[in-house]
Protein backbone atom coordinates (compact mmCIF):
# COMPACT_ATOMS: atom_id res chain seq x y z
CA UNK A 1 0.00 0.00 0.00
CA UNK A 2 1.24 3.56 -0.69
CA UNK A 3 0.27 6.90 0.86
CA UNK A 4 -2.60 7.49 -1.57
CA UNK A 5 -3.99 4.00 -0.93
CA UNK A 6 -3.57 4.56 2.81
CA UNK A 7 -5.63 7.79 2.74
CA UNK A 8 -8.34 6.03 0.76
CA UNK A 9 -8.38 3.14 3.23
CA UNK A 10 -8.57 5.60 6.13
CA UNK A 11 -11.81 7.02 4.73
CA UNK A 12 -13.08 3.47 4.27
CA UNK A 13 -12.17 2.73 7.88
CA UNK A 14 -14.31 5.65 8.99
CA UNK A 15 -17.39 4.34 7.14
CA UNK A 16 -16.68 0.76 8.31
CA UNK A 17 -16.56 2.07 11.87
CA UNK A 18 -20.01 3.67 11.46
CA UNK A 19 -21.44 0.44 10.10
CA UNK A 20 -19.86 -1.69 12.80
CA UNK A 21 -21.39 0.60 15.46
CA UNK A 22 -24.81 -0.64 14.29
CA UNK A 23 -24.02 -4.30 15.06
CA UNK A 24 -26.74 -6.13 16.96
CA UNK A 25 -24.42 -7.82 19.43
CA UNK A 26 -20.78 -8.36 20.36
CA UNK A 27 -20.65 -11.54 18.26
CA UNK A 28 -22.22 -9.74 15.32
CA UNK A 29 -19.61 -6.98 15.68
CA UNK A 30 -16.72 -9.45 15.71
CA UNK A 31 -18.00 -11.34 12.72
CA UNK A 32 -18.64 -8.20 10.67
CA UNK A 33 -15.21 -6.85 11.60
CA UNK A 34 -13.65 -9.90 9.95
CA UNK A 35 -15.87 -9.63 6.87
CA UNK A 36 -15.23 -5.91 6.34
CA UNK A 37 -11.51 -6.14 6.94
CA UNK A 38 -11.32 -8.81 4.24
CA UNK A 39 -13.69 -7.34 1.69
CA UNK A 40 -12.91 -3.66 2.12
CA UNK A 41 -9.57 -3.21 3.79
CA UNK A 42 -7.81 -6.06 2.05
CA UNK A 43 -6.61 -8.04 5.10
CA UNK A 44 -7.55 -11.51 4.06
CA UNK A 45 -6.41 -14.03 6.70
CA UNK A 46 -7.32 -12.88 10.21
CA UNK A 47 -7.51 -14.15 13.72
CA UNK A 48 -8.94 -12.33 16.74
CA UNK A 49 -8.21 -13.19 20.37
CA UNK A 50 -9.27 -11.57 23.63
CA UNK A 51 -7.33 -11.69 26.88
CA UNK A 52 -8.98 -14.09 29.33
CA UNK A 53 -9.59 -13.42 33.05
CA UNK A 54 -6.33 -15.33 33.46
CA UNK A 55 -3.99 -13.01 31.51
CA UNK A 56 -1.81 -15.94 30.42
CA UNK A 57 -4.63 -17.16 28.19
CA UNK A 58 -6.52 -15.87 25.18
CA UNK A 59 -10.13 -16.62 24.17
CA UNK A 60 -10.95 -16.96 20.47
CA UNK A 61 -13.47 -14.89 18.54
CA UNK A 62 -13.85 -15.06 14.76
CA UNK A 63 -11.15 -15.65 12.19
CA UNK A 64 -10.33 -16.73 8.66
CA UNK A 65 -8.63 -20.04 7.97
CA UNK A 66 -5.98 -20.88 5.39
CA UNK A 67 -8.69 -21.53 2.80
CA UNK A 68 -10.25 -18.11 3.29
CA UNK A 69 -13.30 -19.34 5.23
CA UNK A 70 -14.65 -17.42 8.24
CA UNK A 71 -14.49 -19.56 11.38
CA UNK A 72 -16.10 -19.10 14.75
CA UNK A 73 -13.43 -19.75 17.37
CA UNK A 74 -15.28 -18.52 20.47
CA UNK A 75 -14.91 -21.85 22.27
CA UNK A 76 -11.13 -21.91 21.80
CA UNK A 77 -8.70 -20.96 24.51
CA UNK A 78 -4.95 -20.84 24.04
CA UNK A 79 -1.91 -19.83 26.04
CA UNK A 80 -0.42 -16.44 25.16
CA UNK A 81 2.98 -17.98 24.59
CA UNK A 82 1.81 -20.45 21.96
CA UNK A 83 2.41 -17.78 19.30
CA UNK A 84 5.80 -16.14 19.56
CA UNK A 85 4.74 -12.91 17.87
CA UNK A 86 1.69 -12.57 20.11
CA UNK A 87 3.85 -13.30 23.14
CA UNK A 88 6.31 -10.59 22.07
CA UNK A 89 3.67 -7.95 21.63
CA UNK A 90 2.03 -9.04 24.88
CA UNK A 91 5.27 -8.93 26.91
CA UNK A 92 6.65 -5.76 25.38
CA UNK A 93 3.27 -3.96 25.43
CA UNK A 94 3.65 -2.79 21.83
CA UNK A 95 0.90 -1.54 19.58
CA UNK A 96 1.88 -3.87 16.71
CA UNK A 97 4.60 -6.12 15.35
CA UNK A 98 5.31 -6.83 11.70
CA UNK A 99 7.63 -9.67 10.68
CA UNK A 100 8.59 -10.82 7.24
CA UNK A 101 9.70 -14.25 6.02
CA UNK A 102 8.30 -16.10 9.01
CA UNK A 103 6.45 -19.45 9.01
CA UNK A 104 2.73 -18.98 8.60
CA UNK A 105 0.55 -21.53 10.43
CA UNK A 106 -2.97 -22.97 10.20
CA UNK A 107 -5.34 -23.22 13.18
CA UNK A 108 -3.74 -26.43 14.30
CA UNK A 109 -0.34 -24.75 14.43
CA UNK A 110 1.01 -26.54 11.35
CA UNK A 111 3.23 -24.50 9.06
CA UNK A 112 1.45 -23.88 5.75
CA UNK A 113 3.88 -21.42 4.15
CA UNK A 114 6.13 -18.45 4.79
CA UNK A 115 5.34 -14.76 4.55
CA UNK A 116 4.54 -11.59 6.48
CA UNK A 117 2.83 -11.79 9.85
CA UNK A 118 1.25 -8.64 11.36
CA UNK A 119 -0.18 -8.52 14.88
CA UNK A 120 -1.86 -5.47 16.44
CA UNK A 121 -3.07 -4.92 19.98
CA UNK A 122 -6.77 -4.27 20.47
CA UNK A 123 -7.17 -1.31 22.83
CA UNK A 124 -10.36 -0.21 24.53
CA UNK A 125 -8.98 3.26 25.18
CA UNK A 126 -7.35 2.38 28.48
CA UNK A 127 -5.79 -1.03 28.15
CA UNK A 128 -5.09 -3.90 25.78
CA UNK A 129 -7.99 -6.31 25.68
CA UNK A 130 -6.81 -8.62 22.88
CA UNK A 131 -4.93 -9.10 19.64
CA UNK A 132 -5.77 -9.25 15.99
CA UNK A 133 -3.39 -10.84 13.55
CA UNK A 134 -3.16 -11.14 9.82
CA UNK A 135 -0.78 -12.53 7.25
CA UNK A 136 -0.31 -12.59 3.50
CA UNK A 137 -0.63 -16.36 2.99
CA UNK A 138 -3.55 -16.07 0.53
CA UNK A 139 -2.80 -12.93 -1.52
CA UNK A 140 0.96 -12.86 -1.04
CA UNK A 141 0.84 -9.04 -0.85
CA UNK A 142 3.83 -7.51 0.92
CA UNK A 143 2.82 -5.52 3.99
CA UNK A 144 4.18 -1.96 4.14
CA UNK A 145 4.34 0.49 7.03
CA UNK A 146 1.02 1.88 5.78
CA UNK A 147 -0.57 -1.55 6.10
CA UNK A 148 0.82 -1.75 9.62
CA UNK A 149 -0.48 1.70 10.56
CA UNK A 150 -3.88 0.99 9.04
CA UNK A 151 -4.04 -2.31 10.87
CA UNK A 152 -3.18 -0.62 14.16
CA UNK A 153 -5.88 1.99 13.63
CA UNK A 154 -8.34 -0.72 12.67
CA UNK A 155 -7.51 -2.74 15.79
CA UNK A 156 -7.89 0.35 17.97
CA UNK A 157 -11.23 1.30 16.35
CA UNK A 158 -12.47 -2.21 16.77
CA UNK A 159 -11.35 -2.22 20.41
CA UNK A 160 -13.38 0.91 21.21
CA UNK A 161 -16.44 -0.45 19.43
CA UNK A 162 -16.07 -3.82 21.16
CA UNK A 163 -15.86 -2.18 24.56
CA UNK A 164 -18.92 -0.03 23.82
CA UNK A 165 -20.94 -3.00 22.59
CA UNK A 166 -20.03 -5.06 25.69
CA UNK A 167 -21.13 -2.19 27.93
CA UNK A 168 -24.32 -1.79 25.94
CA UNK A 169 -25.10 -5.52 26.29
CA UNK A 170 -24.41 -5.41 30.03
CA UNK A 171 -26.68 -2.38 30.41
CA UNK A 172 -29.45 -4.02 28.38
CA UNK A 173 -29.20 -7.17 30.47
CA UNK A 174 -29.27 -5.14 33.71
CA UNK A 175 -32.25 -3.16 32.44
CA UNK A 176 -34.11 -6.35 31.49
CA UNK A 177 -33.43 -7.81 34.94
CA UNK A 178 -34.57 -4.60 36.59
CA UNK A 179 -37.73 -4.55 34.54
CA UNK A 180 -38.43 -8.16 35.42
CA UNK A 181 -37.84 -7.42 39.11
CA UNK A 182 -40.11 -4.40 38.87
CA UNK A 183 -42.79 -6.49 37.22
CA UNK A 184 -42.52 -9.06 40.03
CA UNK A 185 -42.74 -6.30 42.63
CA UNK A 186 -45.82 -4.84 41.01
CA UNK A 187 -47.37 -8.27 40.81
CA UNK A 188 -46.50 -8.93 44.46
CA UNK A 189 -47.97 -5.58 45.47
CA UNK A 190 -51.15 -6.37 43.57
CA UNK A 191 -51.32 -9.78 45.16
CA UNK A 192 -50.83 -8.21 48.57
CA UNK A 193 -53.82 -5.98 47.95
CA UNK A 194 -55.77 -8.99 46.72
CA UNK A 195 -54.55 -10.86 49.80
CA UNK A 196 -55.84 -8.19 52.16
CA UNK A 197 -59.10 -8.00 50.25
CA UNK A 198 -59.43 -11.77 50.22
CA UNK A 199 -58.88 -11.99 54.00
CA UNK A 200 -61.43 -9.29 54.62
CA UNK A 201 -63.93 -10.80 52.18
CA UNK A 202 -63.34 -14.26 53.67
CA UNK A 203 -64.11 -13.05 57.16
CA UNK A 204 -67.16 -11.02 56.12
CA UNK A 205 -68.63 -13.75 53.92
CA UNK A 206 -67.81 -16.83 55.96
CA UNK A 207 -69.59 -15.59 59.04
CA UNK A 208 -72.96 -15.19 57.29
CA UNK A 209 -72.34 -18.57 55.65
CA UNK A 210 -71.78 -20.02 59.10
CA UNK A 211 -75.16 -18.66 60.20
CA UNK A 212 -76.88 -20.19 57.17
CA UNK A 213 -75.30 -23.59 57.81
CA UNK A 214 -76.52 -23.60 61.40
CA UNK A 215 -79.96 -22.42 60.34
CA UNK A 216 -80.26 -25.08 57.65
CA UNK A 217 -79.32 -27.72 60.20
CA UNK A 218 -81.94 -26.43 62.66
CA UNK A 219 -84.70 -26.38 60.05
CA UNK A 220 -83.77 -29.86 58.82
CA UNK A 221 -84.39 -31.15 62.35
CA UNK A 222 -87.67 -29.33 62.68
CA UNK A 223 -89.22 -30.36 59.38
CA UNK A 224 -91.20 -33.57 59.21
CA UNK A 225 -89.14 -36.28 57.50
CA UNK A 226 -92.01 -36.82 55.07
CA UNK A 227 -91.59 -33.34 53.64
CA UNK A 228 -89.14 -34.41 50.95
CA UNK A 229 -89.36 -31.21 48.95
CA UNK A 230 -88.34 -29.03 51.89
CA UNK A 231 -85.54 -31.40 52.82
CA UNK A 232 -84.31 -31.26 49.25
CA UNK A 233 -84.37 -27.47 49.36
CA UNK A 234 -82.34 -27.47 52.56
CA UNK A 235 -79.85 -29.89 51.07
CA UNK A 236 -79.35 -27.62 48.08
CA UNK A 237 -78.84 -24.67 50.41
CA UNK A 238 -76.27 -26.66 52.33
CA UNK A 239 -74.43 -27.62 49.15
CA UNK A 240 -74.44 -24.03 47.95
CA UNK A 241 -72.92 -22.83 51.20
CA UNK A 242 -70.24 -25.49 50.86
CA UNK A 243 -69.52 -24.32 47.33
CA UNK A 244 -69.30 -20.68 48.39
CA UNK A 245 -66.96 -21.73 51.18
CA UNK A 246 -64.71 -23.59 48.72
CA UNK A 247 -64.53 -20.55 46.49
CA UNK A 248 -63.54 -18.33 49.40
CA UNK A 249 -60.87 -20.85 50.40
CA UNK A 250 -59.67 -20.88 46.82
CA UNK A 251 -59.46 -17.09 46.78
CA UNK A 252 -57.45 -17.18 49.98
CA UNK A 253 -55.13 -19.75 48.43
CA UNK A 254 -54.83 -17.64 45.31
CA UNK A 255 -54.06 -14.46 47.18
CA UNK A 256 -51.45 -15.70 49.58
CA UNK A 257 -48.84 -16.55 46.94
CA UNK A 258 -46.73 -13.49 47.69
CA UNK A 259 -43.85 -14.29 49.94
CA UNK A 260 -42.11 -17.54 49.35
CA UNK A 261 -39.35 -19.05 51.43
CA UNK A 262 -36.93 -21.02 49.28
CA UNK A 263 -35.19 -23.72 51.27
CA UNK A 264 -33.66 -26.94 49.88
CA UNK A 265 -36.29 -29.64 50.33
CA UNK A 266 -36.67 -33.33 49.65
CA UNK A 267 -39.52 -33.50 47.14
CA UNK A 268 -40.44 -37.05 48.21
CA UNK A 269 -41.24 -35.97 51.77
CA UNK A 270 -43.49 -33.19 50.46
CA UNK A 271 -45.31 -35.66 48.20
CA UNK A 272 -45.83 -38.02 51.15
CA UNK A 273 -47.17 -35.18 53.33
CA UNK A 274 -49.55 -34.17 50.55
CA UNK A 275 -50.81 -37.74 50.28
CA UNK A 276 -51.44 -37.78 54.04
CA UNK A 277 -53.45 -34.56 53.75
CA UNK A 278 -55.78 -36.17 51.21
CA UNK A 279 -55.75 -39.61 52.83
CA UNK A 280 -59.44 -39.29 53.73
CA UNK A 281 -60.39 -38.89 50.07
CA UNK A 282 -57.97 -41.65 48.97
CA UNK A 283 -59.54 -44.08 51.43
CA UNK A 284 -63.10 -42.94 50.74
CA UNK A 285 -62.80 -43.60 47.00
CA UNK A 286 -60.49 -46.59 47.30
CA UNK A 287 -57.75 -45.01 45.16
CA UNK A 288 -54.49 -46.92 44.62
CA UNK A 289 -51.31 -44.89 44.78
CA UNK A 290 -48.22 -46.16 42.92
CA UNK A 291 -44.87 -44.55 43.70
CA UNK A 292 -41.87 -44.62 41.36
CA UNK A 293 -39.43 -42.43 43.24
CA UNK A 294 -35.91 -41.91 41.92
CA UNK A 295 -33.11 -42.80 44.31
CA UNK A 296 -30.75 -40.00 45.24
CA UNK A 297 -33.04 -37.30 43.87
CA UNK A 298 -31.38 -33.95 44.56
CA UNK A 299 -33.05 -31.48 46.91
CA UNK A 300 -34.89 -28.58 45.34
CA UNK A 301 -35.04 -25.00 46.63
CA UNK A 302 -38.78 -24.46 47.12
CA UNK A 303 -41.36 -23.14 49.55
CA UNK A 304 -42.51 -26.38 51.15
CA UNK A 305 -46.04 -25.29 52.07
CA UNK A 306 -46.81 -23.81 48.68
CA UNK A 307 -45.53 -26.81 46.71
CA UNK A 308 -47.49 -29.06 49.05
CA UNK A 309 -50.55 -27.10 48.00
CA UNK A 310 -49.71 -27.76 44.35
CA UNK A 311 -49.52 -31.50 44.95
CA UNK A 312 -52.73 -31.48 47.02
CA UNK A 313 -54.63 -29.62 44.28
CA UNK A 314 -53.41 -31.97 41.54
CA UNK A 315 -54.05 -35.16 43.50
CA UNK A 316 -57.52 -33.96 44.58
CA UNK A 317 -58.34 -33.13 40.96
CA UNK A 318 -57.26 -36.62 39.96
CA UNK A 319 -59.36 -38.26 42.68
CA UNK A 320 -62.42 -36.16 41.87
CA UNK A 321 -62.15 -37.06 38.19
CA UNK A 322 -62.02 -40.79 38.75
CA UNK A 323 -64.55 -43.42 39.66
CA UNK A 324 -64.25 -45.62 42.68
CA UNK A 325 -61.08 -47.68 42.60
CA UNK A 326 -59.04 -45.39 40.37
CA UNK A 327 -55.24 -45.29 40.23
CA UNK A 328 -52.63 -42.59 40.59
CA UNK A 329 -48.96 -42.97 39.63
CA UNK A 330 -46.40 -40.56 41.04
CA UNK A 331 -42.99 -40.63 39.36
CA UNK A 332 -39.89 -38.55 40.16
CA UNK A 333 -36.58 -38.22 38.33
CA UNK A 334 -33.85 -35.75 37.47
CA UNK A 335 -31.50 -35.23 34.52
CA UNK A 336 -29.50 -38.08 35.90
CA UNK A 337 -26.34 -36.41 37.15
CA UNK A 338 -25.49 -35.31 40.69
CA UNK A 339 -25.38 -31.76 39.42
CA UNK A 340 -28.72 -32.15 37.65
CA UNK A 341 -30.36 -28.83 37.21
CA UNK A 342 -33.96 -29.98 37.01
CA UNK A 343 -36.15 -32.29 39.04
CA UNK A 344 -39.28 -33.78 37.48
CA UNK A 345 -42.48 -34.95 39.14
CA UNK A 346 -45.10 -36.70 37.02
CA UNK A 347 -48.57 -37.42 38.39
CA UNK A 348 -50.75 -39.65 36.21
CA UNK A 349 -54.26 -40.87 36.85
CA UNK A 350 -56.60 -43.42 35.33
CA UNK A 351 -59.46 -40.95 34.96
CA UNK A 352 -61.11 -39.76 31.76
CA UNK A 353 -58.42 -37.19 30.90
CA UNK A 354 -59.25 -33.76 29.47
CA UNK A 355 -60.78 -33.09 26.09
CA UNK A 356 -58.23 -31.46 23.77
CA UNK A 357 -60.59 -28.62 22.90
CA UNK A 358 -60.58 -27.35 26.47
CA UNK A 359 -57.01 -28.24 27.38
CA UNK A 360 -55.88 -24.64 26.97
CA UNK A 361 -58.57 -23.37 29.37
CA UNK A 362 -57.84 -25.55 32.38
CA UNK A 363 -55.57 -22.99 34.00
CA UNK A 364 -58.12 -20.17 33.64
CA UNK A 365 -59.53 -18.98 36.98
CA UNK A 366 -62.95 -20.46 37.76
CA UNK A 367 -62.88 -22.78 34.73
CA UNK A 368 -64.15 -26.19 35.83
CA UNK A 369 -65.86 -29.23 34.33
CA UNK A 370 -67.14 -30.21 37.78
CA UNK A 371 -69.23 -27.22 38.74
CA UNK A 372 -72.23 -29.48 39.47
CA UNK A 373 -70.16 -31.51 41.97
CA UNK A 374 -68.55 -28.57 43.72
CA UNK A 375 -65.52 -27.74 41.57
CA UNK A 376 -64.37 -24.13 42.02
CA UNK A 377 -62.04 -23.88 39.03
CA UNK A 378 -59.19 -22.40 41.08
CA UNK A 379 -57.05 -25.43 41.89
CA UNK A 380 -54.94 -25.47 38.73
CA UNK A 381 -54.81 -21.66 38.56
CA UNK A 382 -53.31 -21.62 42.04
CA UNK A 383 -50.97 -24.48 41.18
CA UNK A 384 -49.67 -22.65 38.13
CA UNK A 385 -49.24 -19.40 40.08
CA UNK A 386 -47.18 -21.18 42.69
CA UNK A 387 -45.05 -22.90 40.04
CA UNK A 388 -44.45 -19.60 38.27
CA UNK A 389 -43.37 -18.00 41.53
CA UNK A 390 -40.81 -20.78 41.76
CA UNK A 391 -39.74 -20.20 38.14
CA UNK A 392 -40.85 -23.78 37.63
CA UNK A 393 -43.21 -25.30 35.05
CA UNK A 394 -46.44 -27.26 35.03
CA UNK A 395 -47.79 -29.01 31.95
CA UNK A 396 -50.84 -31.18 31.31
CA UNK A 397 -51.28 -33.88 28.70
CA UNK A 398 -53.49 -36.87 28.18
CA UNK A 399 -51.85 -40.23 28.71
CA UNK A 400 -50.80 -41.78 25.41
CA UNK A 401 -51.94 -45.34 25.45
CA UNK A 402 -54.55 -45.32 28.22
CA UNK A 403 -57.24 -42.99 29.49
CA UNK A 404 -56.13 -40.48 32.04
CA UNK A 405 -54.28 -37.27 32.62
CA UNK A 406 -50.59 -36.67 33.16
CA UNK A 407 -49.38 -33.61 35.02
CA UNK A 408 -45.67 -32.85 34.71
CA UNK A 409 -43.99 -30.52 37.19
CA UNK A 410 -40.45 -29.35 36.44
CA UNK A 411 -38.47 -27.73 39.25
CA UNK A 412 -35.15 -25.95 38.94
CA UNK A 413 -32.61 -26.69 41.64
CA UNK B 1 -70.63 -30.07 83.97
CA UNK B 2 -74.08 -28.97 85.12
CA UNK B 3 -76.13 -30.93 87.63
CA UNK B 4 -78.41 -32.25 84.89
CA UNK B 5 -75.35 -33.94 83.27
CA UNK B 6 -75.33 -31.44 80.45
CA UNK B 7 -72.00 -30.09 79.20
CA UNK B 8 -71.55 -26.36 79.67
CA UNK B 9 -70.31 -24.57 76.55
CA UNK B 10 -69.33 -20.89 76.40
CA UNK B 11 -69.24 -19.31 72.91
CA UNK B 12 -67.17 -16.12 72.65
CA UNK B 13 -67.76 -14.67 69.18
CA UNK B 14 -68.79 -11.21 67.98
CA UNK B 15 -71.21 -12.59 65.33
CA UNK B 16 -74.55 -12.60 67.21
CA UNK B 17 -76.49 -14.38 64.45
CA UNK B 18 -73.94 -17.17 64.43
CA UNK B 19 -73.75 -17.59 68.21
CA UNK B 20 -77.55 -17.56 68.56
CA UNK B 21 -77.88 -20.29 65.90
CA UNK B 22 -75.18 -22.46 67.47
CA UNK B 23 -76.75 -22.06 70.92
CA UNK B 24 -80.15 -23.02 69.48
CA UNK B 25 -78.80 -26.16 67.80
CA UNK B 26 -76.63 -27.27 70.71
CA UNK B 27 -79.40 -26.87 73.27
CA UNK B 28 -81.89 -28.64 70.98
CA UNK B 29 -79.78 -31.80 71.39
CA UNK B 30 -80.56 -31.76 75.11
CA UNK B 31 -76.91 -32.38 75.91
CA UNK B 32 -75.58 -28.88 76.28
CA UNK B 33 -76.15 -25.70 78.27
CA UNK B 34 -74.83 -22.80 76.26
CA UNK B 35 -73.89 -19.24 77.20
CA UNK B 36 -73.08 -16.68 74.56
CA UNK B 37 -70.71 -13.70 74.87
CA UNK B 38 -70.50 -11.38 71.84
CA UNK B 39 -67.79 -9.07 73.18
CA UNK B 40 -64.24 -10.29 73.25
CA UNK B 41 -63.43 -7.87 76.08
CA UNK B 42 -66.06 -9.60 78.26
CA UNK B 43 -64.94 -13.11 77.36
CA UNK B 44 -62.73 -13.62 80.40
CA UNK B 45 -65.38 -12.44 82.89
CA UNK B 46 -68.05 -14.58 81.18
CA UNK B 47 -65.80 -17.64 81.52
CA UNK B 48 -65.04 -16.79 85.16
CA UNK B 49 -68.74 -16.51 85.94
CA UNK B 50 -70.04 -19.47 83.87
CA UNK B 51 -67.18 -21.93 84.51
CA UNK B 52 -67.76 -23.81 81.24
CA UNK B 53 -66.60 -27.33 80.34
CA UNK B 54 -65.41 -26.00 76.96
CA UNK B 55 -64.96 -22.61 75.28
CA UNK B 56 -65.55 -21.97 71.58
CA UNK B 57 -63.45 -18.89 70.90
CA UNK B 58 -63.51 -16.74 67.77
CA UNK B 59 -60.13 -15.35 66.75
CA UNK B 60 -60.99 -12.16 64.89
CA UNK B 61 -63.07 -9.92 67.15
CA UNK B 62 -63.07 -6.13 66.94
CA UNK B 63 -62.54 -5.18 70.62
CA UNK B 64 -60.23 -7.96 71.76
CA UNK B 65 -59.04 -10.85 69.64
CA UNK B 66 -59.24 -14.48 70.63
CA UNK B 67 -55.52 -14.78 71.30
CA UNK B 68 -55.64 -12.14 74.03
CA UNK B 69 -58.78 -13.62 75.56
CA UNK B 70 -57.08 -17.02 75.65
CA UNK B 71 -54.06 -15.49 77.34
CA UNK B 72 -56.25 -14.09 80.14
CA UNK B 73 -58.05 -17.40 80.62
CA UNK B 74 -54.85 -19.46 80.67
CA UNK B 75 -53.30 -17.15 83.24
CA UNK B 76 -56.13 -17.86 85.66
CA UNK B 77 -55.41 -20.96 87.76
CA UNK B 78 -59.09 -21.76 88.06
CA UNK B 79 -59.64 -21.74 84.32
CA UNK B 80 -56.34 -22.68 82.72
CA UNK B 81 -57.41 -26.30 82.18
CA UNK B 82 -60.67 -25.50 80.41
CA UNK B 83 -60.36 -26.78 76.83
CA UNK B 84 -60.55 -24.05 74.21
CA UNK B 85 -61.43 -24.57 70.53
CA UNK B 86 -60.73 -21.71 68.14
CA UNK B 87 -63.19 -20.70 65.48
CA UNK B 88 -61.70 -19.12 62.39
CA UNK B 89 -62.85 -17.90 58.99
CA UNK B 90 -59.37 -17.45 57.48
CA UNK B 91 -58.35 -20.90 56.45
CA UNK B 92 -56.72 -22.04 53.22
CA UNK B 93 -57.34 -25.35 51.48
CA UNK B 94 -54.38 -27.22 52.92
CA UNK B 95 -55.11 -25.86 56.39
CA UNK B 96 -58.73 -27.03 56.50
CA UNK B 97 -58.55 -30.21 58.52
CA UNK B 98 -60.51 -33.28 57.55
CA UNK B 99 -60.26 -34.50 61.12
CA UNK B 100 -58.70 -31.97 63.43
CA UNK B 101 -56.41 -29.03 63.13
CA UNK B 102 -54.40 -27.03 65.61
CA UNK B 103 -53.26 -23.40 65.90
CA UNK B 104 -50.45 -22.94 68.43
CA UNK B 105 -51.34 -26.26 69.96
CA UNK B 106 -55.03 -25.39 70.31
CA UNK B 107 -57.65 -27.21 68.25
CA UNK B 108 -59.62 -25.15 65.74
CA UNK B 109 -62.68 -25.37 63.56
CA UNK B 110 -63.01 -23.56 60.26
CA UNK B 111 -66.13 -21.52 59.64
CA UNK B 112 -68.66 -22.23 58.27
CA UNK B 113 -68.61 -25.26 60.53
CA UNK B 114 -70.74 -28.32 59.97
CA UNK B 115 -72.88 -28.90 63.07
CA UNK B 116 -72.05 -32.60 63.36
CA UNK B 117 -68.35 -31.77 63.24
CA UNK B 118 -68.89 -29.13 65.91
CA UNK B 119 -70.57 -31.61 68.28
CA UNK B 120 -67.86 -34.23 67.61
CA UNK B 121 -65.21 -31.64 68.39
CA UNK B 122 -66.88 -30.65 71.67
CA UNK B 123 -67.28 -34.29 72.73
CA UNK B 124 -63.69 -35.03 71.76
CA UNK B 125 -62.21 -32.14 73.74
CA UNK B 126 -64.34 -32.15 76.89
CA UNK B 127 -62.67 -34.30 79.50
Amino acid sequence: MNKKGFDKKLRLLHSISNELALSRSVNDLCRKMIEYSRSRLGFDRLSTWFIDKDPNFLIGSFGVDEKGRIREETKERIRVDCDRTVKNIHDKKMRSILKHGVPLRDNSGNAVGRGSHLVAAIWDGKKVIGYISTDNLIKKKLFTRYDRELFELFASTFGHLYSLKKTEEALTSAFDKLREAQSHLIQAAKMEVVGSLASGVAHEVKNPLAVIIQGVYYLSKKLPSSDHVCHDVLKRMNDSVKRADDIIKGLLDFSVVTKLEFIPQDIHSIIEKSLRLVSYEIDKYNISIHRQFAKGLPDVKIDKNKVEQVFVNIILNAINGMHEGGQIWIRTYSNGSKRARKVYVEIEDSGPGISEDIMDKVFDPFFTTRRSTGGTGLGLTIARNIMEMHKAKIALSNRRSEHGLKVTLIFRR
Amino acid sequence: MSLMGKKKVLIIDDEKNFTDMVKLNLEETGRFTVRVENKGSSGYSAAKDFKPDLILLDIMMPDKDGGNVLYEIKNDDEMKNIPVVFLTAIVKTNEDPSIDGHISGKPYLAKPVNFGKLVDCIDHNVQ
